[in-house]
């Protein structure tokens, strides 16, 4: 089966999936080219806002020995945490930015305030998960690699334990992202090569020497008498900066709607179909301005995975235009609240950790119709493409 | 760090990039971007793939390591005319390494289809990947430079 037979789409014609590419294209260049001071003072703002609150945060708890200190300084630390994370570290390294050619603010010169190394994460996210978004045995975002996500993925009795493991991941996000890249599931099968392993290895261990060192060494220190209470605070605001941001990428592409896709599916895939897939493929959530900041505005998911490059704070003008391209093109666009959004992924966790013969399986009504569409010849088809291919960095 | 082997030892290389496998034919370092993971080596080519894991990791397509701010871009002067360069962001100094070190094997390099006579050499903060629309004709990808802070011209 290919893409182009996915039913939600099989109503269009071919004419009709590369017109909409092309509407897509459109938008994109409007982007591009309205590009300007106003987006650069956007995300200087948010840097500055961020930084002061990170500082008053630091700040207040060097008196968290009493309690409202304690409190106030916690949570201004995890609101901090929580902006750097989603609507600076994550955009910035996706180079939404780097046309400003501010050498700061780059993809390449960025490190977040998380666990993971940023050159693992460009790798693991950036390039794994949107090139191949949730295409199964390919995006490794698809549980993380330790809960089953989809119906297609074999049962195992470990996956009773899903609601365990799914509280587990929450709670300790930044590590289980830290470890995303290596491809536990690679070194499992003896897949992984041991020097790009090593080096992996080292690079996480710098960083986590780096992450603890400040939260848990340096701060408490600067607070003196005041260790303890600030060394709990930080790992509190960790903590809520865990929960937030595991719960706003849960939402992306696990709820009821958001299509699931096999390596058969993306062969011979066109720029067209590929948007198709992003869209198919993601999930939004409704909020107001401030929900999506500190989401780092990936409530407009499906506006991210179609120009994950372009300034995130552009995506609300661009998804109302996507929406009427969906509705237009009777493509499906999947939205809700977001305890509505977290709720069916959480249903679905909780769903697939028992035997699909157990449970029921969704039957979403496609859309009527309208044109014939064939399939392509095998004279016709293009050689297979495999764009994950091996681990190995640097092997001919 | 130089190549092993006649005049090309005289080009000193990054590190990274001297790190990269050699090809013993030719004995210089096999690109990142023309490596297909199946043992062939051409090494001109630009495997899509690897172009695209480039542009999106942010990788080096010479070195298969991150990029640096001063993302660099090399092609011939109809495609840094056309700002369409096909050939992935590199290092400035895996760049600049490759233009004197790639032409003077006599066939085509980094990506071109013939020889090349005048390189460009184009500095930028950013580009735009662009994804070929049709399966049909030309199936590369291409790279926009959407910050340009030098753009230089130097002989094949």
């Amino acid at each position: 089966m290919a893409i182009s037979d996915v039913k939600e789409y099989t109503h269009l014609s071919e004419a009709e999936v590369e017109e909409l590419g092309r509407e897509l294209d459109a938008i994109r260049a409007e982007i591009e080219a309205s590009r300007g001071a106003a987006d650069a003072a956007y995300i200087n703002r948010i840097i500055t806002i961020q930084r002061r609150l990170a500082a008053a945060g630091r700040i207040t708890l060097f008196a968290s020995r009493f309690p409202p200190a304690w409190v106030a300084g916690t949570l201004m630390l995890g609101v901090a945490k929580i902006l750097e994370n989603m609507e600076i570290g994550h955009n910035v390294m996706h180079g939404q930015w780097d046309w400003m050619n501010d050498p700061e603010i780059h993809s390449s010169n960025w490190e977040w305030d998380t666990a993971q190394p940023a050159e693992q994460w460009k790798h693991s996210h950036n390039y794994v998960h949107h090139q191949f978004t949730n295409v199964l045995g390919y995006d490794n975002d698809i549980g993380y690699g330790i809960l089953r996500m989809a119906r297609e993925q074999k049962w195992h009795p470990a996956n009773l334990g899903q609601p365990v493991y799914n509280t587990l991941l929450a709670l300790l996000f930044q590590w289980g992202v830290a470890l995303h890249d290596l491809d536990l599931e690679a070194i499992r099968k003896r897949r992984k090569d041991p020097k790009e392993m090593k080096r992996q290895l080292r690079q996480i261990g710098r960083k986590i020497r780096r992450q603890i060192g400040k939260d848990y060494v340096l701060y408490p220190l600067l607070s003196g008498p005041a260790f303890l209470s600030t060394l709990k605070a930080n790992a509190t605001a960790n903590l809520i900066r865990n929960v937030w941001s595991y719960m706003i990428i849960f939402c992306g592409h696990f709820p009821d709607g958001a299509m699931h896709f096999t390596e058969e599916e993306i062969e011979d895939e066109t720029r067209a179909e590929w948007y198709l897939r992003q869209m198919l493929g993601s999930a939004n959530f409704e909020g107001g301005p401030l929900l999506h900041v500190m989401s780092g505005n990936l409530g407009f998911q499906i506006e991210h995975h179609l120009f994950p490059d372009l300034p995130s704070n552009r995506y609300a003008e661009i998804s109302v235009r996507v929406r009427a391209l969906c509705e237009r093109y009777g493509i499906p666009y999947t939205t809700g609240p977001l305890h509505r959004q977290y709720g069916q992924a959480l249903r679905t966790i909780w769903k697939l950790s028992l035997p699909n013969g157990m449970t029921s399986e969704p039957d979403p009504t496609p859309p009527p119709r309208r044109l014939p569409r064939r399939r392509l010849t095998d004279a016709e088809r293009p050689v297979r493409r495999l764009e994950t291919g091996s681990w190995s960095r640097r092997s001919a | 760090m130089t190549v092993d082997g006649d005049a090309r030892s005289t080009v000193p290389l990054p590190a990274d990039l001297a790190d990269r496998p050699v090809d013993p034919r030719r004995g210089v370092p096999v690109p990142f971007v023309s490596d297909a993971e199946d043992g062939t080596v051409e090494i001109g080519r630009v495997v899509k793939k690897r172009a695209i894991r480039c542009a999106l990791s942010r990788i080096c397509g010479l070195c298969g390591i991150s990029l640096e701010w001063g993302v660099t871009f090399v092609g011939s002067a109809e495609e840094a005319g056309a700002n369409a360069f096909h050939y992935p962001p590199l290092h400035r100094g895996c760049a600049e390494a490759a233009l004197r070190l790639y032409p003077a094997l006599g066939e085509p390099v980094l990506g071109q289809p013939a020889r090349v006579d005048t390189w460009a050499l184009v500095v930028t903060g950013g580009f735009e990947l662009e994804r070929p629309a049709s399966r049909h004709g030309d199936q590369r990808v291409a790279f926009h430079a959407n910050a340009v802070s030098e753009d230089l011209r130097l002989p094949g």
